[in-house]
């Protein structure tokens, strides 16, 4: 009974230390205090697409086109709960979801590493490794669906490998339909959580039925609405993941996304961009992997095993790593989870023969200095995430400013168009394709400038570089092949800008948006539209 | 036993062998193909050779424009066809708004693909070529000296893989001890 009591005890201080960390780690992201805004416009889209369904009842960034702008539903249904009912500055509203959300993960991961038969001490390591590194709790700062779609995941592996039944597979399968309406490619999970643990076929038809109704209502409602099966941001995002890849095969892409891991894990996860830190660790990060596998930890394989199937969805469909890494979430968290694993498993072998304090102090010995340059990294995101929102509200919110004082007759084109719609309170003709995905054969041909003409903008904002001459990354006037056009001249009416040493410092990290803002006015050539 | 370090050490070896120190990736040089052919298309064929490799011993008057990237400049030996571009004074532009950036801070995987852009550019600018769709944007020019990590991994994974086999096998010779 002692025994018991013990047990429960050092469970609880365990589970509370956890919690607190990720409490701490979090509150350092924010700079300890509550966050005005966001680090990316396209949580201010998800706030538009909330606001829009309390205002219409229809969930999507234009009231005409149902679905548009957002492809998490389900985390634009929870948004909506604040301007239906409470009415605070959404960041603050978010962030209150998201860290709910953060602690259910790290509470999660710490009962499923419990109950793949590590002790205490090493399933709140492995939880803290997990839930409290520094990207993945940025993660739940950005004010995007991902800290949700990681918790309903979890939340789904524990129902999947509770004890054999049709109701916890049943509890699987509704997990998993919120999860796919979080994220629509999740649905694949539920596959894999039938290849890693065997069932009766009931229990499959409990685990994957529900899902797969889901996913063809989905698809049905979105070939009415759209014509394709897919979300209606996808082909979007798509055209602008692609742009940057042209002639490359498909290795050249998976190296690509590979390497852009390893510069983001290095930095963001690790806390150095040292190289020879970094492969060291990847090492660790290696035999951690090898030895969950080996040591039958199938929960926490099972979620090594998602990161990769996940990862190589994207490199096939959507080969892009997202705002500060966020459409493959798995990836730092396996990382972490691996690396400081590995280095628990190496000490432990180094100091086999010595007597168990001494095993356990050599073993933690070499966790710790991995756990310092991961609290590094905790703090520069801290500073990348502060440097990010000035970024978006001198920017972005600016020109929204802007947007909002045109004429009432003034038809407003744009590429970012989650805070300016936020702000301006106004239409926005979306150029990014995902609002209408109508326009990504435009995007696609070069061209913009008919779909323009075609909507009758009188207005255009562009995300710019520092200079517009060259084909930089951020130079959305030429990747539109809107300057250059006999088609149109433009007249600059506003321009907003961040310096280059704030910008970078935000942009390296959340990768948020181009370093300038800029509303032109459109003089038409041939005759206006 | 034997197959598990059968496989460690062949998962090491596609890993070394798919990275590559060369001063240019294969992605720039697919990329650059893609760029080329759309150039060759219209007539205006050309190729990018880096000064001191053997490909770089060219002459004028080739079917093909050959733009010779060195340390610190490009050299353009025309085609006839591209020959009135560079005595409008293309090498001189080439060199100071596409390419300069890049070498300065030794970046000759970035110059290689600016090189590229540059020509065609200038091919769009003279309408040669249809501005048609949109083409990769150029990254930017590391003036920062940022560190990155993927820029080292031809040594970089062979590190790691060694450090996992050194981690198996030390488990494994604790276990059997």
């Amino acid at each position: 009974m002692a025994i018991g009591v013990d047990v429960a005890r050092r469970r609880i201080v365990a589970r509370t230390l956890v919690a607190a960390l990720q409490l701490a780690a979090l509150a350092t992201v924010l700079a300890f205090r509550f966050p005005r805004g966001f680090a990316l416009d396209d949580a201010w889209i998800h706030q538009v697409v909330a606001r829009t369904f309390v205002e219409t009842g229809v969930l999507g960034f234009d009231p005409s086109h149902p679905g548009s702008g957002a492809t998490s539903l389900l985390w634009t249904l929870l948004l909506s709960i604040n301007p239906a009912l409470f009415h605070v500055a959404p960041p603050v509203f978010t962030i209150l979801v998201t860290a709910g959300c953060l602690l259910g993960c790290g509470q999660l991961i710490y009962g499923l590493a419990l109950a793949d038969g590590l002790d205490d001490a090493e399933a709140a390591l492995v939880a803290v490794a997990f839930a409290a590194s520094g990207n993945v709790v940025w993660f739940a700062a950005s004010g995007m669906e991902v800290t949700l779609v990681v918790l309903l995941t979890l939340a789904a592996l524990h129902f999947a490998f509770s004890k054999a039944s049709l109701r916890s597979s049943g509890s699987a399968g509704a997990v998993l339909v919120l999860l796919f309406f979080t994220r629509p490619e999740t649905i694949l999970f539920g596959f894999l959580l039938v290849l890693v643990r065997r069932r009766t076929w009931r229990e499959v038809g409990a685990l994957l039925g529900p899902v797969v109704i889901a996913a063809a209502v989905y698809a049905t409602v979105n070939v009415s609405h759209t014509g394709h099966a897919f979300p209606v941001t996808f082909e979007g995002r798509r055209w602008l993941s692609r742009i940057g890849l042209l002639g490359a095969t498909p290795v050249d892409v998976g190296w690509s996304l590979l390497g852009q891991w390893f510069d983001r894990l290095a930095e963001y996860t690790l806390g150095t961009p040292s190289p020879l830190v970094f492969f060291v660790a990847l090492g660790l990060a290696f035999s951690g992997v090898h030895r969950l596998v080996t040591e039958r930890r199938a929960r926490l394989a099972t979620i090594v095993a998602w990161a990769v199937v996940h990862t190589l969805v994207y490199v096939a469909l959507l080969p892009s790593l997202g705002h500060g890494g966020r459409y493959q979430p798995f990836v730092p968290a396996v990382f972490s989870v691996g690396a400081v694993f590995g280095a628990l498993r190496l000490g432990e072998s180094v100091a086999a023969r010595a007597a168990l304090p001494a095993r356990r102090a050599v073993a933690w010995a070499l966790v710790l200095p991995l756990v310092f340059a991961m609290s590094r990294a905790v703090v520069a995101w801290g500073d990348a995430n502060t440097l990010a929102v000035q970024h978006e509200d001198a920017t972005e919110l600016a020109v929204a400013r802007d947007v909002a004082a045109l004429p009432a007759d003034a038809v407003v084109a744009s590429f970012d168009i989650g805070a300016i719609a936020y702000f301006s309170r106004r239409p926005i003709e979306d150029l990014g394709g995902l609002v209408q995905p109508a326009i990504v054969p435009f995007l696609r041909e070069g061209r913009a400038v008919e779909w323009l003409r075609h909507v009758k903008a009188t207005h255009l904002v562009l995300p710019l570089g520092y200079r517009n001459d060259l084909p930089e990354p951020f130079n959305f006037g030429d990747i539109l092949r809107v300057f250059g056009s006999s088609e149109l001249r433009l007249q600059v009416v506003a321009d907003h800008v961040t310096p280059l040493v704030s910008w970078l410092g935000g942009v390296r990290a959340t990768s948020n948006s181009a370093p300038r803002q800029r509303l032109y006015r459109i003089v038409w050539q041939r005759g206006a539209p | 036993m034997k197959r598990r370090y059968a496989v460690t050490l062949l998962c090491a070896a596609i890993a070394t062998s798919a990275c590559s120190d060369a001063p240019v990736s294969r992605l720039t040089e697919h990329m650059v193909h893609a760029e080329l052919e759309r150039a060759a298309r219209a007539g205006y064929p050309a190729r990018v050779v880096l000064d001191g490799a053997p490909s770089a011993a060219v002459k004028a008057g080739e079917d093909e424009t050959v733009l010779v990237l060195g340390a610190k400049s490009v050299h353009v030996v025309p085609s006839p066809a591209f020959a009135p571009f560079t005595s409008a004074g293309f090498e001189e532009w080439l060199v100071r708004v596409w390419v300069a950036p890049y070498l300065a801070v030794s970046d000759v995987d970035g110059a290689y693909r600016a090189a590229v852009r540059g020509y065609t550019h200038a091919l769009e600018d003279q309408h040669v070529l249809s501005r048609g769709a949109p083409l990769p944007p150029l990254p930017s020019p590391n003036e920062w000296g940022f560190t990155f990590p993927s820029h080292n991994a031809d040594w970089g994974l062979p590190l790691s893989f060694v450090v996992f086999a050194l981690c198996f096998v030390v488990e494994r010779f604790t276990r059997r001890t």
